[in-house]
């Protein structure tokens, strides 16, 4: 398409130029009536007009005066600047403004292009806006530094780390230098300190917190008191950081509020000369000691918590296995996926005093999960080590175990399985009794699977308790399993719903005929994992006692009865 | 069978003249057995005159350790009130369960409807 002759397609040619015509000539005669400052340079930069406002805005600017020494540098430069595209084809292309400082107050400058190749600068004050967005844009970075405060500190469980966190950010974005107090342990204060730019220091002193105005009544929790009251002067030297610039100006102490107690205090530092805190940011500042405070909390909370599931797994963790007396034992013993939580599983083997005396071995499963199974499964432990001596009556020491465990608050209870072992010649005589739990199952070297006819009552929750001991008899090679639910009810299997099942665990074992016990161990451990695969499963916990293959050899002197291999 | 997705436990009751009943279905473990236990209590509190608590177990799928306990806390409530406890209609692995633990004879064991009390293998355990 042709464009229409003097103009563009799109606008009216002759309209353009009766606007910038009424432009023109307002300005001479109506220009003082006009409010906004406006000032006329042409292309050369020099002022060629410049309105009753602008000339009260502007004391140096007057006709035939340069823009550089009649208005700002910014408005100077933005005119040279558009001067050098008075070329363009087009003078009616709109023009973009730009925007800067005149005195205290900012102003936007809306160029208006001449046909003679001057232009009309109107100035608009909008120092209002500037000041709102100035505010907003404070309080983004405000939310942004919250933000991402959060992030940092809720991104460890560490107590440790999350000190050093708040006080590097805290450093970096509060203050010249930060100091996270903890509350007193014993006479200790433990500090936390930063320097703007550097890597926060741990120190652990000696002091009195109460040395520092205002620190005392903040790591009770207390609310802060104003900045402008505490005295820089009066901070003891134990508080500075030691690489910290010059003087302190000014100190602001704010508490770091806990979960229902407090988590410490936070103490920021700026340098002599700098502006001392207002009020504004004394209150964003306790913004940020709230997260902070409740991120340091929940990591001393978890840290405490793993210290005492530390401390009770340590306790709990079942015995390392081996040959006593003349018997093989394997215990194996795999905790449920969850890894703060302390097993209901349990096994112990009490040894016999001499080779005479049988061993007692003990395998249970305690109900439930978590602290009130784990103390459980302690006291169950400690009675049964205790009432070992009296292994020779199973029923008569499982009563007395009940009696010990029988409360009125809850019917928490324990199912467990007591093994009395004890060699004979090659063999090993068992004595088994089961307390409510699935029987034991004894692998012959024909492949067979018996399962021992013992059954009993569970104990802890009933104040009467049955049980009926079974005797049986292990040839050299033989094994007898004891193990607990989580193995034949751990779930998966092609379809990830199925119970393992006794069905699968006898058919399994028949493979292990002959096995030493801790292949047997291994082998059941390992079929139950591969069944359940990535699935949930409880404590999986299985003791094998296993007659040890021998080779008789006759009697050496001719007195003695003779000897075994092993 | 298309597996529907069942809400994980519920217990539902209902009221005779001296007797009460529950309804279990889902799965009674760590999670849940507190509800049937505040429900069972909750049964005792509001009839004084109750002689009878059943528990009927046919909907039930699944009973771990937790579960059994609340079955015993509930035995202890029900005899301290002279209730007796029944819990109908027991899945075969409900079966198992108590007569592995040796608490079957607690419970009435009663067959609620077409179906009998399971081949349970009494060991001759009297109650206590």
């Amino acid at each position: 398409m042709r464009p229409a002759p003097g103009g563009s397609p799109l606008m009216a040619p002759q309209k353009e130029e009766t606007a910038t015509k009424a432009r023109r000539q307002l300005l001479p005669d109506a220009g003082d009536a006009v409010l906004y400052p406006v000032v006329v340079a042409d292309r050369t930069g020099t002022v060629v007009r410049v309105n009753r406002a602008a000339a009260a805005l502007l004391a140096d600017a007057a006709p035939g005066v340069g823009m550089a020494r009649a208005v700002p540098a910014w408005l100077a430069r933005a005119h040279a600047e558009a001067g050098a595209r008075t070329a363009a084809p087009e003078p009616s292309a709109p023009r973009s403004s730009v925007r800067g400082k005149i005195g205290e107050l900012g102003f936007e400058a809306h160029p208006t292009r001449h046909e003679d190749g001057s232009i009309a600068w109107w100035l608009v004050d909008d120092t209002d806006r500037r000041l709102a967005e100035e505010a907003l844009a404070t309080e983004r970075r405000r939310t942004m530094f919250l933000a991402e405060a959060s992030n940092v500190l809720l991104a460890s469980l560490n107590a440790e780390r999350c000190m050093q966190a708040t006080a590097r950010l805290a450093a970096r974005h509060l203050a010249d230098a930060a100091v996270v107090v903890t509350p007193p342990d014993g006479r200790q204060l433990l500090m936390t300190s930063a320097v703007a730019g550097r890597e926060p220091v741990r120190t652990r002193i000696t002091a009195d917190p109460s040395a520092v105005p205002g620190l005392g009544e903040a790591l009770q929790g207390f609310p802060p008191v104003p900045s402008r009251w505490i005295d820089p002067a009066s901070l003891p030297d134990w508080m500075l950081p030691e690489d910290f610039p010059g003087d302190v100006g000014s100190v602001a102490v704010t508490p770091l509020p806990g979960h229902g107690v407090p988590a410490g205090a936070l103490i920021l530092l700026r340098a002599g000369g700098r502006a001392e805190f207002s009020e504004s940011e004394e209150i964003f500042a306790r913004l940020f000691a709230a997260r902070a405070g409740a991120a340091l909390s929940a990591a001393r909370m978890y840290a405490e918590q793993n210290a005492i599931t530390q401390t009770l797994m340590r306790d709990l963790l079942p015995p390392e296995l081996h040959r006593t007396n003349g018997v093989e034992f394997a215990g194996g013993y795999r905790p449920a996926g969850t890894r703060e939580r302390v097993g209901g599983d349990f096994y112990d083997l009490h040894p016999g005093g001499t080779d005479e005396e049988s061993s007692l071995v003990v395998l249970g499963d305690v109900c439930g999960k978590g602290l009130d199974a784990a103390v459980l499964t302690g006291k169950i432990r400690n009675t049964v080590q205790a009432l070992a001596p009296m292994a020779g009556d199973h029923e008569r020491m499982l009563q007395l175990l009940n009696g010990a465990l029988l409360t009125s608050h809850h019917t928490r209870f324990a199912t467990l399985v007591l093994a009395s072992v004890q060699r004979e010649e090659n063999q090993v005589r068992l004595r088994l009794t089961s307390a409510g739990h699935p029987a034991p199952l004894v692998v012959r070297n024909d492949g067979t699977v018996e399962e021992i006819s013992t059954r009993g009552t569970l104990v802890g929750a009933l104040p009467q308790i049955e049980a009926r001991t079974v005797e049986t008899c292990l040839q050299p090679g033989e094994t007898c399993l004891l193990y607990t639910d989580g193995v034949t009810e751990a779930r998966g299997g092609p379809l990830g719903d199925a119970m393992f099942g006794e069905e699968r665990l006898t058919r399994a074992l028949s493979g292990c005929a002959g096995l030493p016990g801790t292949a047997v161990v291994e082998r059941v451990q390992m079929l139950a994992s591969q069944w359940v695969g990535d699935g949930r499963h409880d404590d999986m916990a299985v003791v094998a006692i296993t007659a040890p293959r021998t080779t008789h050899l006759s009697a050496v002197n001719g007195r003695t009865r003779g000897r075994y291999t092993a | 069978m298309t597996a529907l997705p069942l809400p994980p436990f519920t217990v539902t009751a209902e009221d005779g003249p001296g007797t009460a009943r529950l309804r279990l279905t889902g799965d009674l473990d760590y999670d849940t057995s507190g509800e049937l236990a505040r429900a069972a209590e909750e049964c005792l509190a509001a009839d004084p005159r109750l002689a009878d608590l059943h528990l009927d177990c046919a909907q039930l799928r699944l009973c771990d350790s937790m579960g059994v306990a609340t079955l015993l806390l509930i035995h202890r409530g029900t005899t301290a009130r002279g209730v007796r406890l029944h819990v109908e209609s027991p899945p075969p692995f409900l079966t198992r369960i108590l007569d592995v633990t040796g608490i079957g004879h607690l419970f009435a064991l009663g067959a609620h409807g077409q179906e009998s009390a399971q081949d349970r293998t009494d060991d001759g355990a009297t109650p206590g």
